[in-house]
């Protein structure tokens, strides 16, 4: 585990967590706007009502999706320091067989048998946990993914949102249409966040398959 | 391990990261103070524990943050997380007493970048936050530092105030408005730690005598639980008649 993935996924879950959170925040409040705004303008707006209605239900549909996809963010964590541990142990153990090899000569054989021992346990137990490291890391890109097909769904709302407030022509019909684009803008921010993570944990996989 | 905030004033704060959940070692809590872009740890821990301590420090700030870790003695428990946070963080300043610091390089990593502490302590700022390194020599290490943040007066006392607690324990000791009950309730746990690992009278009585004079909200040790208002003058005089030294006392059942 080189210092640059462990820094790209560390630090990359801390910023895309982050970036959710407020992203997340700003697209509820919005959702939330655009529903008591309708309210107040009562049948004139009605049209709207169901896309308002639309982005809250999908808002809570988003995050539901980012909080089973942080949930895998520590034990990612977790298990990269896992094998970080188990390199330096790994590494102390090369030091120890070097200074014995220096040193030893007649009973080489009887302790070689013994260090065999230690090397195959060391490995398998880095081998658990690489493949324990590999498979969150899989199962949290797929959660990305899903959380992916749900900003796009959002996305499709908010472009249906945009066509409702051009079609009003009541009044009020203006703020529904900046309401539709700073939705716009705010799920296009969490796009590109959660796009840039998952850049980032497949750029990491593809690096670190090649390492294995 | 949890991550649990202290204290928090615009972009100034400090976080304990607690309950461990590898019960073959220790318990020890393990600080992290945010200033600004940067972080320090306190004590960041031991060779085990690190997957849990950095994985519950990455919930709340990013790795790339943490800059510096101070060492208040050389005890494993304390930091023979050190090789490990050096393959993660290559450019950390680790500040260790002088006295340890050839003994520290044991445990690997001699490439990191190592500051020497002075007998007398020093004076260090973290992102412009001032902050001052008590010397705390023979509790219980024969060199030995605590870390002072003036601003959000919070002290942190490595070994002295640790309690050996249950798992599953609160970050803090207790209401300290109850009359001392949550204190006494407490302290029983600590007793026989500091009467077996404290060696000194001596430095335990000018100990308590120069921090008693320090505006402290929180007293944090490296095990246990946090002693916040006025839990903090009832510890400090606590452990002023307590007597310490005698390797005959018999731990509490
Ligand atoms: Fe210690
Ligand atoms: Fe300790």
């Amino acid at each position: 585990m080189n210092p640059r993935h462990v820094a790209v996924i560390a630090d990359g879950s801390f910023h895309a967590k982050n970036t959710l959170r407020r992203a997340l925040r700003d697209i509820d409040r919005r959702a939330l706007n655009a529903i008591v705004h309708v309210k107040r303008h009562g049948r004139r707006l009605a049209g709207y009502g169901m896309v308002a209605q639309a982005f809250r239900e999908q808002a809570a549909e988003l995050r539901a999706l980012a909080d089973a996809m942080q949930a895998l963010m520590r034990p990612l964590i977790y298990a990269q320091m896992e094998i970080v541990r188990d390199q330096q142990t790994w590494l102390t153990f090369k030091r120890l067989c070097a200074a014995r090899m220096a040193r030893e000569t007649s009973r080489q054989n009887r302790s070689q048998a013994q260090i065999d021992t230690v090397e195959k346990k060391l490995r398998r137990e880095a081998h658990t946990h690489r493949q324990r490291m590999r498979a969150i890391l899989q199962e949290l890109i797929r959660a990305v993914a899903r959380l992916q097909e749900s900003i796009s769904a959002q996305e499709y709302v908010v472009v249906n949102g945009r066509i409702e407030a051009a079609l009003l022509r009541a009044d009020g019909a203006d703020l529904l249409m900046q309401v539709s684009a700073d939705m716009a803008t705010a799920v296009g921010n969490t796009r590109q966040a959660v796009e840039h993570y998952r850049q980032q944990l497949e750029e990491v996989t593809h690096e670190i398959d090649a390492d294995f | 391990m949890k991550s649990t905030p202290i204290f928090e004033s615009a972009g100034h704060r400090w976080h304990i990261v607690h309950d461990q959940d590898e019960s073959r070692v220790i318990d020890a809590n393990v600080y992290a103070l945010q200033y600004g872009d940067s972080a320090m740890l306190m004590d960041p821990g031991g060779f085990e524990v690190f997957p849990s301590v950095l994985s519950a420090l990455i919930d709340v700030m990013p790795m790339a943050s943490i800059k510096t870790a101070l060492v208040s003695h050389q005890d494993p428990d304390i930091a023979s997380s050190l090789p490990l946070w050096n393959s993660c963080v290559p450019d950390m300043t680790w500040y260790v007493p002088s006295l340890w610091v050839g003994f520290i390089r044991h445990f690997g990593a001699l490439e990191a970048h190592i500051e020497g502490i002075p007998e007398e302590g020093m004076r260090l700022s973290l992102d412009g936050l001032p902050l001052e390194i008590i010397p705390a020599h023979f509790l219980h290490a024969s060199a030995n530092v605590h870390l002072y943040d003036p601003t959000a007066k919070i002290y942190f006392s490595g070994d002295v105030g640790a309690a050996l607690l249950e798992p599953g324990h609160s970050p803090l000791v207790g209401d300290d408005a109850d009359g001392g009950r949550a204190f006494d309730l407490h302290i029983k746990h600590a007793e026989y730690f500091h009467r077996r690992w404290m060696p000194s009278m001596h430095a335990k009585q000018e100990w308590c005598e120069r921090v008693s004079k320090l505006a402290i909200d929180f007293l944090c040790p490296q095990h246990g639980a946090i002693y916040s208002g006025q839990n903090v003058s009832r510890f400090i005089n606590w452990f002023s008649e307590l007597p310490v030294g005698d390797w005959r006392v018999k731990p509490e059942t």
